[in-house]
């Protein structure tokens, strides 16, 4: 049973890079008749989100938000003992992570280790556990943990990336601290559902297609669908994950509430992933958490993967300066995968969101 | 529940106008239908019935009447 409970991990700063452009769902030249678009504002519940026009990865953003953590915490690079990289979006190749891209521009030296984890929308609270475990050693007091996908590098081209199916997804990296503090703790419950992953899945990105042609795709349990391409996004089982994210999780978070013996009156706030306004509403409702405790980014930054939740916590409390909040917070989606993290944060150290066109001048095919 | 205050759920979770469904009603005949509504009746089940329901039953669905027989089933 994955319940892990530390004593030691406080949070030094906690930042969020977005790209500058911004879109809005009524950009589009067919508002308001499009239907998708009414859909988009009254019941997914997103205005508008930032994208990259410029190539930017989440390297890049997240380059931007851990030099500006680095900066807030008056932290050297170098005193960095570990930088882990969450993402299911490398700039290359899975095996050169984007965590190795950000250990030379960082001018890190090789004894600070540091290498990505593949996960989704469920990233954060893994990334806090593990950075946790490590910071139990004692040659390991500082981790920086950088959370971010990619949308535009998703779709073939810039039509299909402001068009209506890539809208559900909006970009933003970010960079959280980590540091051995005594008298810092963290709970953090993990769980993990594999009989769930042909529900949100891209059958033509890895390698069990890779000489195979065609995208008609038979499920285990028989069901047969057509797979978007490679470059075309994931399918996704709607129904199924609504499902999920609106029981299980529930369930989940019921547990750990009932696991820690803390009434949830006494977090500060409810932090859920978002995933859509409907999920997020629910999963409240059914826990009886009141909406002001429940902040939604969701309307102007869409869903940000394993981003969203760190990327919640800034623009809710980014420009508060003093105080100390306790929240409860659950990321959850592909895998599936899903997982519950609560602690406490010095408002002081969440800096607002940030936009950046930044990016690195190097990697590129010649054309 | 009698049938008519299922319908009614039904209506409300569309925002469709009271007396507009009826069982034999075509669900692709509802502009109102689509993929987001098949996620407010999955959400509709287990706060008004407790019950839960698989992405082929939902997809499975034609007719009102076929929401109905999932809203009357056993738990």
């Amino acid at each position: 049973m994955a319940f892990l409970h530390f004593d030691n991990v406080g949070i030094a700063s906690l930042t969020c890079a977005v790209p500058e452009y911004t879109q809005k769902v009524t950009d589009d030249p067919q508002f308001p008749q499009a239907a998708y678009i009414r859909s988009f504002l009254k019941k997914i519940g997103i205005r508008q989100r930032q994208v990259s026009l410029t190539e930017q990865t989440c390297t890049d953003l997240g380059f931007a938000a851990v030099t500006r953590a680095l900066e807030c915490t008056g932290w050297s690079a170098e005193s960095l003992d570990a930088l882990i990289f969450m993402s299911q979006m490398p700039d290359f190749n899975p095996g050169t992570g984007n965590a190795f891209i950000l250990h030379k521009h960082l001018g890190l030296p090789p004894s600070t280790m540091v290498f990505d984890i593949t996960l989704g929308c469920s990233s954060f609270p893994y990334g806090l556990a593990v950075c946790a475990s490590f910071l139990q050693q004692p040659g390991i007091n500082r981790i920086a943990m950088i959370s971010g996908d990619n949308v535009w590098s998703c779709v073939p081209d810039r039509e299909m990336l402001l068009g209506e199916n890539a809208f559900l997804f909006g970009e933003g990296t970010t960079a959280v601290l980590l540091e051995n503090r005594e008298k810092s703790p963290l709970d953090v419950a993990l769980y993990s559902d594999g009989g769930g992953y042909e529900f949100l899945y891209n059958p033509l990105a890895g390698s069990r297609n890779n000489w195979r042609h065609g995208n008609q795709v038979k499920l285990s349990h028989g069901q047969t669908i057509i797979s978007p391409g490679a470059k075309e996004g994931q399918y996704m089982d709607g129904p199924e994950i609504t499902t999920f994210s609106t029981t299980t999780v529930v369930d989940s978070l019921k547990e750990f509430i009932t696991w820690m013996k803390k009434p949830l009156e006494e977090y500060s706030g409810l932090v859920l992933h978002q995933a859509n306004r409907q999920i997020v509403k629910t999963i409240a409702r059914r826990l009886g958490v009141a909406e002001e405790k429940v902040p939604l980014s969701l309307e102007r930054y869409a869903n940000t993967s394993g981003a969203s939740v760190p990327l919640t916590i800034a623009d809710a409390w980014g420009e508060r300066q003093e105080g100390s909040l306790e929240l409860l917070t659950c990321a959850y989606g592909i895998g599936l995968s899903w997982g519950i993290a609560a602690f406490s944060i010095d408002c002081r150290v969440i800096q607002p969101i940030f936009k950046t066109d930044f990016r690195f001048d190097e990697g590129y095919i010649q054309q | 529940m009698e049938k008519k205050d299922k319908l009614a759920i039904l209506e409300d979770m569309m925002e469709l106008e009271k007396g507009t469904l009826a069982p034999e009603t075509e669900l692709n005949d509802l502009e109102e239908w689509d993929s987001l509504s098949a996620l407010s009746f999955v959400v509709m089940l287990g706060d008004e019935f407790g019950r839960k329901v698989t992405g082929q039953e939902v997809r499975n669905m034609e007719t009102v009447q076929d929401m109905l027989n999932i809203m009357e089933r056993e738990a």
